[in-house]
């Protein structure tokens, strides 16, 4: 019958130490750069619905037209991640208030980063998604552009200045 | 020594480049109908719209059926008669015809867009953006997801 000794006790512990010194404790895989792209759009894309609760709280004549555009953004954020704790909320400690020009600069930047991530990979899947959250993004620009925008009532054409024999 | 493809990577298969082309061709050629025969709804201000309409999707129609010829296919050639998607009889009706039209296009572009090469990408990506513009001046409203693709 084998006897087990203090002895061999401890030589086995160390030899089961030493072994798993030898491997890490657990793998260790670093994200892909399509995962760190994900990550960077599901960021950006939790800043800018940020962005909208803020003007919708300052913007109050404009609250259901920002209030369609902020839910559009979470459908955005919802083709990148299922985890409905990424939609943000209006928070005391956030931004409180923001205008519609601070959407468009917003808006803008949004739509340059997913021009050039476009260009950074070549998963089809995420390309699919760019292309559909880019063109809404420049709807959205469009948009405001003309929420803000005075309408100006066109005037008719008339004859104006000189006429062909150069008098008035 | 022989190298590994990232697994993310997705080469860009002529096949399926041409079937996308074929789309886009046969899509611009649905447009260039639909803006011909709206241009019969629109008033003199409106007509404009439309005829400028007709002219840049029969440009982006020769521009995809050169691209096409380019790889040595033979582009799809336009029906007699297209079926439309809702009955048109008045002035908004025709705009939603418009709205329709460059919305399926912007769906088109963006899938191609999606397998393009690199070089290409930018450019397919923007005709899909000016779609998108040009789907709001039919007095429609910005949409969550343009082109309708999922």
């Amino acid at each position: 019958m084998l006897e087990i000794t203090r002895r061999s006790l401890l030589a086995s512990s160390g030899v089961l130490a030493l072994s798993a010194c030898a491997k890490p404790p657990f793998s260790v895989l670093s994200p892909s750069d399509d995962d760190l792209l994900v990550d960077e759009f599901i960021s950006r894309q939790r800043d800018l619905i940020d962005i909208y609760l803020a003007a919708i709280n300052q913007e109050i004549n404009y609250t259901i037209q920002l209030t369609e555009l902020k839910d559009n953004h979470i459908t955005h954020l919802e083709l990148w991640t299922s985890d409905p704790e990424a939609i943000p909320n209006p928070t005391p400690t956030g931004l409180q208030v923001a205008s519609i020009n601070q959407l468009i600069t917003a808006e803008q930047a949004h739509v340059d980063f997913c021009l050039t991530s476009c260009l950074k990979t070549d998963n089809v899947d995420i390309l699919l998604k760019i292309g559909q959250i880019v063109a809404s993004g420049v709807q959205d620009i469009y948009w405001l552009n003309k929420l803000i925008t005075p309408v100006v009532p066109t005037k008719k054409p008339s004859l104006q200045g000189l006429d062909v024999t150069g008098e008035e | 020594m022989t190298t590994t493809p990232s697994p993310s990577f997705i080469p860009v298969d002529n096949t399926e480049l041409i079937e996308k082309l074929q789309l886009v061709v046969e899509g611009e050629n649905a447009a260039v109908w639909a803006f011909g025969f709206l241009s019969s709804f629109f008033d003199d201000a409106d007509e404009t719209i439309a005829i400028s309409g007709y002219n840049l999707h029969r440009d982006n129609r020769d521009k995809a059926r050169l691209r096409l010829r380019n790889l040595g296919i033979t582009p799809a050639r336009p029906m007699e008669n297209y079926q439309l998607p809702f009955e048109v009889s008045s002035l908004p009706t025709a705009y939603q015809l418009a709205a329709f039209v460059e919305n399926r296009l912007i769906g088109i572009y963006i899938q191609l867009f999606a397998i393009e090469y690199k070089e290409n990408r930018l450019e397919t990506l923007q005709l899909a953006l000016d779609g998108s513009i040009r789907y709001l001046e039919f007095k429609e409203k910005p949409k969550a997801l343009p082109g309708n693709i999922n």
